[in-house]
């Protein structure tokens, strides 16, 4: 009787989850050393509010990924390869490679943490991912509502499924594995880029794009930490919009800019979570938009100078 | 970076992978070395995307208008009248208070961009993107693409 006691209490003992910050750190520790090759379901809201779903087939080796798609999906020709902090998006029809800052590095290493203003995190028993047994982790920001979670494999460093959530609940980007073989052996060759290839960097998407739009290129002054990592541009009420996305160590902004905006730029009611600093200047509009106070932004906001000059 | 590279880029020789990153790194950090230089100078032969936008704006011409309907004032009018008397029914039925307090919403959270300002637009593109950062995903660009939204005929 005893012994089952005993065993009940030792089982018991085994399901508490570890603390969250052990939980991140045992991940932080075993990036480099993880390989697998699997398959995940992605889901995000795109910029002009709709949601994508659409599915990855990743090879991984430490901090080196090869992401590809299957030949139905939208994606089919391209591959996305992570390789010493950069991105590479290969689209095999154009024979192109698109760099970028690395997507995914941050993301694995740094994982998860209380949202800027304060937070917590928690670690309990989580469900079943891709038939892995997990912890789950949430960040919950100072109000108590849950901004983010993780789902982490209980035997390896790896987050089986993840979640981004907005102020109601809903998802804005996350993915989940479907099916995961741990160790696989990995093709040789398989993280080498394709051989000649053009190179295109958001430098010279960024001068093209603008240049399509009829804008004066401005770019925030690398001097002060934030790198550029995505340029795109979207159509807003028949006016083209130039998006530039920054990452720091610190923070991420978006550096909007048009030749001339039909209304303000700025919401009517401000974001709890972001701000949004607007100016004119030599006949364009500009908002920067951020996860920072409105002194701060106002302050970035100043190192906004036009393409090509100090 | 060397003068073997510009001398490679100047015979529009092939580049291996190194050199080209050494390239794209040298380009990036606006590098002021002989082939950085040569390279910024030279005029950018990417095809122009302006040609989605001229296809957009062809098929626009060639689209046919919509057929005008012709106005049917009998059936306008019984419409009408049975509307208006349908909605004074909802009316007295489901009077709402005289005051109703305003609601606190997130302008940020669930917003589409079919009916809210240029400023909530922006913010949700910025909220998307941050949220893809965080979540380490991405979506690439798409294969095939000729400009075109399908999104509101595939939902039928």
């Amino acid at each position: 009787m005893l012994f089952i006691v005993a065993a009940g209490s030792c089982l018991a003992f085994a399901q508490q989850p570890p603390t969250p910050e052990a939980l991140v750190k045992r991940l932080s520790d075993g990036a480099k050393k993880v390989t697998y090759a699997g398959v995940r379901s992605v889901t995000m809201r795109m910029p002009e509010g709709r949601t994508r779903s659409f599915e990855e087939r990743i090879l991984r080796k430490g901090l080196r990924w090869v992401i590809t798609y299957p030949d139905n999906s939208p994606y089919a020709g391209q591959a996305v390869y992570e390789l010493e902090g950069k991105s590479y998006n290969y689209n095999a029809a154009k024979n192109e490679v698109r760099v970028a800052p690395s997507r995914f590095a941050d993301a694995v290493t740094e994982t998860i943490r209380p949202p800027r203003g304060g937070g917590s995190l928690i670690a309990k028993a989580g469900t079943t991912v891709a038939s892995r047994s997990t912890w789950v982790i949430e960040a919950k920001d100072r109000e108590g509502v849950v901004r983010q979670r993780i789902w982490v494999d209980r035997n390896e460093a790896l987050i089986l499924k993840r979640e981004v959530l907005d102020s109601k609940g809903n998802v804005f980007a996350g993915f989940q594995f479907t099916s995961i073989r741990f160790n696989a052996s990995i093709p040789k060759g398989a993280f080498d880029l394709p051989r000649g290839a053009k190179i295109i960097t958001l430098d010279a998407e960024l001068r093209q794009l603008a240049k399509e739009a009829g804008i004066t290129p401005a770019i925030l002054d690398p001097k002060t930490g934030y790198t550029l990592a995505g340029v795109s541009k979207m159509e807003v009420k028949g006016v083209t919009i130039l998006r530039q996305f920054y990452v720091s160590e610190t923070g991420r902004v978006s550096l909007m800019q048009t030749k001339k905006a039909p209304e303000s730029m700025n919401p009517g009611t401000q974001s709890r979570r972001f701000r949004v600093y607007t100016w004119e200047s030599g006949g364009q509009a500009y908002a920067l938009i951020g996860e920072m106070d409105q002194k701060e932004l106002e302050k970035l906001a100043k190192r906004v100078k036009l393409l090509g000059r100090d | 970076m060397n003068r073997d590279l510009l001398n490679k880029l100047k015979n529009e020789q092939a580049l291996d992978t190194a050199e080209r990153l050494d390239l794209e790194q040298a380009l990036e950090r606006g590098e002021a070395s002989p082939a950085a230089q040569w390279m910024s100078q030279l005029h950018d032969e990417d095809p122009s995307m302006a040609w989605r936008s001229q296809l957009n704006a062809k098929l626009q011409e060639i689209a046919p208008a919509p057929a005008k309907k012709r106005f049917n004032w009998l059936g306008t009018s019984a419409i009408a009248a049975a509307g208006v008397c349908a909605a004074f029914v909802l009316f007295t039925m489901n009077r709402p208070p005289a005051v109703t307090e305003p609601q606190p919403h997130d302008r940020v959270a669930g917003v589409s961009t079919s009916n809210n300002d240029l400023g909530t637009v922006l913010m949700t593109a910025h909220q998307a993107d941050d949220a893809q950062i965080a979540a380490g995903v991405r979506a690439p660009m798409r294969t095939i693409d000729v400009g075109y939204d399908w999104s509101s005929l595939e939902s039928r």
